[in-house]
């Protein structure tokens, strides 16, 4: 039977995370809770010495939602030797297409595939928060991570890079800062014999994100879910909690934010 | 018997004239017909006029000086088009259309535009994306994204040209390309020049219609990826340009070109070459309202070739020349420009691994 775990967040959290729509989509699994509550949920400056508190405070599970990296290098390795798990919900990277492509990137021959990311969001957002959700989702996406960075273009209406995952593929990366069109994000793997095409939409809604994977015999879309990263996010938490596993979103996001500032 | 309709002249007998103005040319028939093909390879002229029941010969000058022909299509390589185009304005024809490049350098092009205003003959290029329906009533209706646009991606993912080319026609010749190693400084220039000249300038003129200040140019990074084509990425004025193509043999295309401002966008989806599948879908968002142009049942193919019936009957005014040149300086640039800095690169992980 599911463990009905209680839920807190803190104000921003709140805002960011679209709390009280999540518990709504969840409401065997999780409910609102007081400042005792077992799952709590940190976002904006300030999350990562929110996060150590309520880690030593006897919470069961942390959300940390959008991070910014302002405080987090400082507490990056008492965060990192938190015994509970901490999943890191950035734009992308759990909504449910992503880890329904995962086994068809992992497939593909690294050696002969490029990478192409593209995203789209909103005039005005922090271009590095931008690349390390872009980051994210390339790393669950794949299994791998990007290791090498060289950034050819850095302006406010967006950026391009190319580098290396850890795999060896090629990676190409750009994004566009616009409000014309609904955020997004797209990943594909080419290679000569077969395409693998993921698109994420807009994380504040749950359209659906897509999967097609492509060869010289046709193409085929994988089942879509009618969910939100955000709804997915706090049941991988929620799983994590009740499975006692911890992850490796933290030192994740630490790799990702030391090659964004390297890169920049 | 005398013909009522536009006589045509076919230059080169390839994959292009049997998959594409063949096939155009048939849909066309109460408007033009094939007087004769040319091709140097005599068995090939014989059998591709043979579909047409037009003449045949492998001489360039006893095309041109057939009074039949009224216009000239050239398919030839590349490096014969400045010369036969010249030769066919000189030659006093009605119209020559010319596949792209019309030129490989920027003194042939000045010498074709000099020869074109001498002689009064129009010259069209066959960039067919230009003569799209679709672009041109989205061209019609886009009032100021040129001014709001600040980003270009232009992205071509591209299987074999068999692909299409086998259901347009049968064809009975084909180039084959060697395998390339990208690795290679000299060779992966010449992929991304070759790239850039063969596939991308299909719509370099697209680009630059967004690009007023299109001489202010600068090529940020150039990259062959593994699958062969090319990645660049470039400043031009003060848009930021994406030109990508990609070789596949995986089955599914990609021809789409977007402009997008930070209110307003453009995205066109072009149907693959060498078939007849109608033209481009474009969609233009201003604020939450998009608008939908086309698809139109003609594509570009046969828009070119209407064009160059309107230029032969009169009803159409003719190209501007300087376009074409600026067109064509444009391309260069860009090869020359991309190609420079993807030696460069690759000279230097070459060195690297040393």
């Amino acid at each position: 039977m599911t463990e009905q775990l209680t839920v807190r967040a803190t104000p921003e959290a709140t805002i960011t995370g679209a709390i009280a729509e999540v518990i709504a989509s969840l409401p065997v699994s999780l409910r609102a809770g007081d400042s005792a509550a077992g799952l709590v949920a940190v976002s904006g400056p300030g999350w990562a010495s929110e996060a150590i508190t309520v880690a030593t405070g006897g919470a069961r599970g942390i959300l940390a939602i959008d991070p910014v990296f302002t405080d987090f290098p400082i507490h990056a390795e008492e965060l990192l030797g938190a015994k509970i798990p901490i999943v890191v919900d950035t734009t992308w990277a759990y909504n449910p297409a992503v880890d329904a492509a995962a086994s068809y990137f992992a497939a593909l021959n690294p050696a002969d595939t490029m990478l192409e990311s593209r995203v789209e969001t909103r005039a005005g957002s922090d271009l590095a928060r931008v690349l390390l959700a872009q980051l994210a989702l390339i790393r669950r996406a794949t299994g791998s991570a990007v290791i090498t960075l060289s950034i050819h273009r850095w302006k406010s209406n967006g950026y391009t890079a190319i580098g290396s995952a850890e795999n060896g593929a090629e990676v190409a990366l750009d994004a566009i800062l616009t409000d014309v069109r609904p955020p997004s994000a797209a990943l594909r793997a080419l290679t000569r014999q077969a395409a693998v095409r993921l698109t994420v939409p807009d994380p504040t809604t749950a359209t659906c994100g897509t999967v097609t994977i492509s060869d010289q015999h046709g193409a085929v879309l994988l089942p879509t879910a009618y969910e939100t990263a955000h709804r997915a996010a706090w049941r991988e938490l929620h799983r994590r909690v009740n499975v006692g596993a911890t992850t490796n979103d933290l030192s994740a996001l630490l790799a990702d934010l030391a090659l964004v500032v390297n890169a920049s | 018997m005398t013909k009522t309709t536009i006589g045509v002249g076919i230059l080169g007998a390839g994959p292009v004239t049997q998959a594409i103005h063949l096939p155009t040319l048939a849909r066309l028939r109460d408007v033009f017909h094939v007087v004769t093909v040319m091709d140097v390879e005599a068995t090939v002229a014989e059998s591709v006029a043979g579909r047409v029941g037009a003449s045949w010969t492998t001489s360039v000058e006893d095309l041109l000086a057939n009074d039949e022909v009224d216009v000239v299509v050239i398919c030839s390589p590349h490096q014969f088009h400045a010369a036969q185009v010249i030769a066919a304005c000189r030659a006093g024809k009605r119209a020559v259309l010319c596949e792209k490049p019309f030129a490989m350098t920027q003194k042939e092009a000045e010498e074709i535009a000099a020869v074109s205003d001498e002689t009064g003959v129009p010259i069209v290029v066959g960039a067919m994306h230009t003569f799209d329906p679709g672009w041109a009533t989205v061209k019609d209706n886009w009032g100021d994204l040129v001014a709001l646009a600040h980003t270009i991606r232009y992205s071509i993912v591209l299987p074999p040209n068999p692909r299409f080319e086998d259901f347009a026609t049968e064809v009975i010749t084909r180039p084959i390309g060697p395998l390339q190693d990208r690795r290679d400084p000299d060779v992966a220039a010449g992929m991304v020049r070759g790239g850039i000249m063969g596939l991308a300038i299909h719509d370099l003129p697209l680009v630059r219609a967004f690009c007023p200040d299109f001489t202010n140019l600068e090529v940020l990074s150039c990259h062959v990826p593994a699958t062969g084509g090319y990645l660049v990425d470039l400043r031009i004025g003060d848009k930021d340009v994406l030109v990508t193509g990609v070789h596949t043999d995986s089955w599914e295309p990609e021809w789409v070109f977007e402009a997008i401002g930070d209110e307003k966008s453009l995205r066109i989806d072009f149907t693959p070459s060498y078939v007849q599948a109608g033209s481009a879908t474009a969609v233009l968002t201003d604020g939450h309202e998009q608008r939908v142009f086309g698809p139109h049942s003609g594509n570009g193919y046969e828009g070119e070739w209407r064009y160059l019936a309107g230029l032969v009957t009169g009803h159409t005014a003719p190209p501007d020349i300087q376009e074409l040149i600026d067109d064509l300086t444009f391309a260069l640039d860009i090869a020359d420009k991309a190609s420079h800095s993807v030696r460069q690169s690759t000279l230097a992980l070459k060195e690297a691994h040393a």
